[in-house]
């Protein structure tokens, strides 16, 4: 039972003398890790989106558990960087029986497939997913042509 | 029951069949754990609360929550997990559940008679 405990990222270490302790292990033991192909998995790295939404640029990251302040977003001409870093929170007086979330620090740089206009860059961050609406810069703003009559 | 087997399973409580048969990604979990309870804390992004359910049926704990395709892009994504919670531990009435900025915390409280317990020692002269 104890070496099924292992497939959790960090193992716990804690006296097994206790006959609730040894339950626990079978109860979170391996029967929610049956089958698990690696793209089931949610990965270190925020999941992101990027959509080309005309006169603007929308980017979606998957960032549960993070605040405001733990996300940091930097834009150098067409270069987006997202940073962000969670602790994670032990609740005081608790043992921790399996960590897969745990701490998480992250650097993702992106290539946005044209310039945007930083200052009217908006972000905002709800339900753990981040959106920013990245406005085009002007001279990358899609035109309408009107054809001139004969 | 087999993780194969809830890959493709249907549940009833939803009607959108795309979503109930598209494969369930699982969510990553912390456990922790005191005397009087287990937490649970599941990174669930993007899951609304009204497409959230958290089951104890006996001795299986099912955490299920859907997320809308993000606008204009990504697909909808379902996360599922389950675990076992051995019998006569839990106190299912007492369960609680609470989701905030895409983490979802379930307590869990231990029932009295599982909680461990001091045996004070009498002395006899």
């Amino acid at each position: 039972m104890l070496t099924r405990m292992g497939m959790g990222r960090s193992r716990p270490a804690i006296g097994f003398d206790d006959r609730v302790f040894d339950q626990m292990f079978r109860l979170f033991g391996d029967l929610d890790r049956g089958f698990s192909p690696a793209w089931q998995t949610a990965a270190a790295m925020p999941r992101i989106d990027l959509v080309d939404a005309g006169a603007e640029l929308k980017l979606f990251a998957e960032l549960p558990g993070f605040s405001e302040e733990d996300v940091d977003i930097t834009i150098e001409r067409n270069r987006l960087t997202l940073r962000g870093q969670r602790k994670l929170e032990v609740p005081e007086g608790y043992r921790v029986r399996r960590s897969e979330r745990g701490d998480l620090a992250f650097a993702r740089s992106i290539t946005l497939p044209c310039r945007v206009d930083a200052d009217g860059v908006e972000a905002t961050l709800e339900h753990g997913v981040l959106q920013l609406r990245l406005p085009k810069a002007p001279e990358e703003q899609p035109r309408q042509i009107t054809i001139k009559k004969a | 029951m087999t993780e194969q087997t809830a890959l493709t399973r249907t549940n009833g409580h939803t009607a959108n069949d795309v979503m109930t048969t598209m494969p369930a990604v699982q969510p990553n979990v912390d456990i922790f754990e005191n005397e009087q309870e287990l937490i649970v804390d599941c990174d669930l992004p993007g899951v609304a609360q009204d497409t959230l359910s958290v089951h104890l049926d006996g001795t299986q704990l099912t955490l299920e929550g859907e997320r809308a395709a993000y606008e204009g892009w990504s697909v909808a994504a379902r996360y599922r997990r389950t675990f076992t919670v051995p019998e006569h531990l839990i106190d299912a009435d007492g369960v609680e559940a609470e989701l905030r900025g895409g983490v979802l915390r379930v307590r869990l409280p231990k029932r009295d008679d599982a909680r461990p317990r001091k045996i004070t020692v009498r002395s006899v002269d």
